[in-house]
């Protein structure tokens, strides 16, 4: 029997962990192989997001503040695992980024708490310290909702406290844990209806699973660099965006398009590839296969010479990813906007922005400093603290605009020594709106509290292009078209941006109100931008309608309705 | 021993109470496309901020010269002052203070030129308290004492209609109003220590009125308050008509002074309040 010769196979490598001690170095170990299979199933955790609007990070966001958690430990000899596990706390508390990233730093915090006094780890800390983990977890977030990373975090404590009854060794609880945790997550969306609406799993909780399972799999001696989904159709194969997870070293990116003469034997497919390089992805439509690879210059012509040898070679392109980087980097730089210097005592405000354009209206405001970030890209808490911690001011007021930047902005609020009030702005809008109550000699609580009053005085629209199929909030959504949210939720799904943009104007009433402010991003043209804003100007004669470049990716329009 | 007072046309005192009150006002001097204009009482300022907008170059303000103040001080003190107070628009403001100073000079400590630190009645308070106590017949060195305090006790609040007169004056120092992208913004301002600091921006001006008549509940008894505008006579008295009842009558409705005017456009709206002192008890 296979199954039998694969679970003797693995209680024969769970045996070989046993014989070393559960140490901080073992501790690396576990930590780099939770991290390396979350980075392989990224692109799953990403998938998961409810509402069918470019900002389904979670992956990468919990990735990266894994990254940033190993970074911290990769050369220490520590050889105690309690102090270890605080140095990766500190380290996934600096580089939380998103929701699911603070709360998995929290995760880690706890963790760590509960380890304060242990040298090596046995069972029964293990099950003291996911307790521990839960509390600091639901303690983190000031609602707790059910059917998320939390609900995960609080069924893997249970599972271990129950499983503890029967077995005190530390791998045995991780394996029945992971086996939880997995169901804890399938379970998700009966807890929580936005879920089960939109038939996805809660992503922060798949992330946790996914790490905690990798940790398992490295002590089973299974692979962790081979996703167990492979192949995507090539209809939606999205490789822009794979400049965000260029690790160091590679130096240019393959894409091949061919056309195999046998079928593919995917897993030995991507057992060779993984022999050339990273970040591969590959894609089929129709017996077409794309692969895409990241590699290092001297195996450049590898990958074309593989698949030569597999079939017939349709295309091939590559890019130098180094000139890229250089790219993105200087561009970076050259939109760096100017600010307004901030004296002592005074109020200095931090806002996120997503774009060039939001960010100048934002300098003109008068903030002391800009965080870049926002839907698709989250800054993390050390992004954060790094935009206040030198100004000569002790009275910082961040405004995060976007809900999934909030915790990341508590959580660097918490870390600094300076009084920082963070004020919950969930989007532009109600970024400008608080921001324009700024008065930088004022008194703080008080400015804090007309801030934080403010964000009621202004409705938010934002128009995007739909990325998958869904029926949420009673609109029915199609991939490709264009759909409206007003104050975050989906009102609804259009075939033009004119269509859209006029139909949340009816949906917000916008009959009733005196300024509309259309922040129109990078993906359209100024001439595009002003059309609709004469059609909104001549359905609405008495509404004033302001037209903004906002240069905000994926986002078409960011609506200020007032 | 009597003293004479001595203001400028930013005071924005109103003609009757100047008259009762035997106040000398200077005349400031606009200059519109190259010529001097008086801004005295034959000068409509509902005309200028109608055709403000559409004026070519924009205005720019004078102060009466040093000479128009020495010819004035001596006037006084000829005809029986023993003493004139001259009190003037922020000197960081405006040139004013320092011609009246400069003037001041050839007197020997017969003429005090004081700072009020503020501009339109935010000074005219000032002035009129002066005026008030002189009947009394305070002396010189409780008058200036006198003056100090009250300056502490006022409160001047603008909402500017438009960022743009204000921009051009150069006369803030936030460099932030020269920012290129800039939303339709009306900026609220509170002169406070003789220069002027921001209370942040409303976007339109039905929510800016809310907060200015937010702005404008005291939180202690008055004891004057004017509001002002610049050409927006009817939203200052719709603002008026909804004030609580603690507020002092008659209450000043006036319309700017050009000289400042000119630096904050039309449509502005604001207030000046003068609290009660505190009692010791």
């Amino acid at each position: 029997m296979i199954m039998d010769a694969q679970e003797t196979y693995i209680s024969r490598r769970q045996d070989r962990f046993r014989k070393a001690p559960l140490d901080g170095q073992a501790l690396k170990t576990l930590i780099y192989a939770g991290l390396t299979w979350l980075r392989t199933n990224q692109e799953t955790v990403n998938a998961l997001n409810v509402y069918p609007v470019p900002d389904g990070d979670t992956g990468v966001n919990m990735v990266l503040t894994m990254q940033a958690a190993y970074d911290e430990i990769a050369d220490s000899p520590e050889q105690n695992f309690g102090k270890m596990i605080h140095v990766v706390a500190h380290g996934a508390l600096m580089g939380a980024r998103g929701n699911s990233g603070v709360i998995l730093s929290q995760i880690w915090r706890g963790l760590a708490r509960g380890s304060d006094e242990i040298e090596v780890l046995d069972g029964r800390s293990l099950v003291s310290a996911f307790a521990e983990a839960r509390d600091t977890a639901y303690k983190g977030v000031v609602r707790p909702v059910e059917g998320t990373i939390l609900t995960v975090a609080k069924d893997v404590a249970s599972a271990a406290e129950n499983i503890l009854v029967e077995t005190d060794d530390p791998i045995r609880i991780l394996d029945h844990v992971v086996g939880e945790a997995d169901e804890s997550v399938e379970r998700t969306p009966d807890l929580l209806d936005v879920l089960k609406k939109a038939g996805v799993v809660d992503a922060g909780g798949k992330g946790l699973f996914f790490i905690l399972e990798g940790m398992l799999r490295y002590i089973n001696g299974q692979p962790l660099d081979t996703p167990l989904v492979t192949v995507q159709p090539l209809s939606e194969m999205v490789l822009e965006d794979t400049l965000k997870t260029i690790e160091p070293g590679q130096e240019f990116e393959v894409v091949v398009d061919f056309r195999p003469d046998n079928p593919l034997d995917l897993k030995e497919f991507y057992s060779d590839l993984e022999e050339m390089g990273t970040s591969i992805q590959v894609g089929e439509g129709e017996g077409l296969y794309r692969m895409h690879i990241h590699l290092l210059t001297e195996k450049l012509y590898e990958p074309i010479e593989y698949t030569r040898s597999l079939g017939t070679v349709i295309k091939a392109s590559m890019e130098n990813l180094v000139e890229q980087m250089d790219e993105i980097e200087s561009r970076a730089r050259r939109s760096q906007v100017d600010v307004s210097p901030v004296e002592k005592d005074q109020i200095a405000v931090i806002a996120v922005s997503p774009g060039y354009g939001i960010s100048l209206v934002f300098a003109s405001l008068g903030v002391a400093g800009i965080v870049e970030g926002g839907q698709t890209m989250n800054p993390s808490t050390e992004d954060i603290m790094n935009a206040f911690e030198n100004l000569p001011t002790n009275k910082v007021v961040i405004l995060p605009n976007n809900k999934n930047i909030i915790m990341a902005a508590k959580s660097a609020a918490e870390l600094t020594v300076k009084n920082v009030a963070v004020i919950p702005t969930r989007t532009i809008p109600q970024g400008l709106a608080a921001m324009l109550r700024l008065i930088p000699d004022g008194d703080f609580d008080r400015v804090v509290e007309e801030m934080n009053q403010a964000l009621e005085e202004v409705h938010s629209g934002q128009i995007t292009t739909a990325i998958r199929n869904v029926e949420i909030d009673n609109v029915e959504v199609q991939e490709g078209q264009i759909i409206a949210l007003l104050d975050g939720k989906l009102v609804c799904s259009a075939h033009s941006l004119e269509e859209a943009s006029l139909d949340l104007l009816v949906k917000a009433e916008a009959d009733q109100y005196e300024l509309v402010t259309l922040f129109f991003g990078a993906d359209i043209s100024k001439q595009d931008a002003n059309q609709i804003a004469d059609t909104i100007r001549a359905a609405y004669p008495n509404l004033e309608v302001e037209l903004q470049d906002g240069g905000q990716p994926h986002y078409q329009f960011i609506l200020s309705i007032e | 021993m009597k003293i004479a007072l001595v203001t400028d046309s930013s005071c924005d005192i109103p003609y009757e109470m100047v008259i009762s009150h035997q106040i000398h006002v200077v005349p400031n001097i606009l200059i519109i496309d190259g010529k001097s204009i008086e801004d005295n009482w034959e000068f409509s300022r509902q005309k200028f901020y109608e055709q403000l907008p559409k004026m070519t170059s924009m205005p720019t303000t004078s102060t009466a010269s040093v000479g128009t103040y020495q010819a004035l001080y001596e006037d006084l003190l000829q005809k029986g002052s023993d003493q004139v107070v001259s009190i003037h628009c922020s000197s960081q403001f405006s040139g004013i203070f320092n011609a009246a100073r400069t003037a001041a000079q050839s007197f020997s400590g017969k003429v005090q030129v004081v700072d009020s630190q503020q501009v339109t009645l935010g000074l005219g308070f000032q002035v009129l308290e002066a005026a008030e106590a002189l009947t009394d017949g305070i002396s010189l060195e409780s008058l200036l004492v006198m003056l100090q305090q009250t300056r502490e006790r006022i409160r001047v609040i603008a909402m500017l209609d438009t960022l743009e007169y204000i921009r051009r004056s150069g006369r803030i120092s936030w460099a932030r109003a020269s920012l290129g992208a800039m939303l339709n913004l009306k900026p609220f301002l509170e002169v406070k220590g003789g220069s002027v600091h921001s209370l942040g921006e409303a976007r339109t001006r039905k929510k800016g009125m809310a907060r200015l008549f937010e702005m404008m509940q005291s939180p202690e008894p008055l004891k004057r308050f004017a509001l002002l505008h610049s050409n927006a006579e009817d939203d200052a008295r719709r603002l008026l008509e909804n004030l609580a009842p603690e507020v002092p009558t008659p209450p000043h409705i006036v319309n700017v002074n050009t000289v400042l005017g000119a630096h904050v456009g039309p449509n502005g709206l604001g207030f000046v309040a003068l609290f009660q002192e505190k009692s010791l008890t």
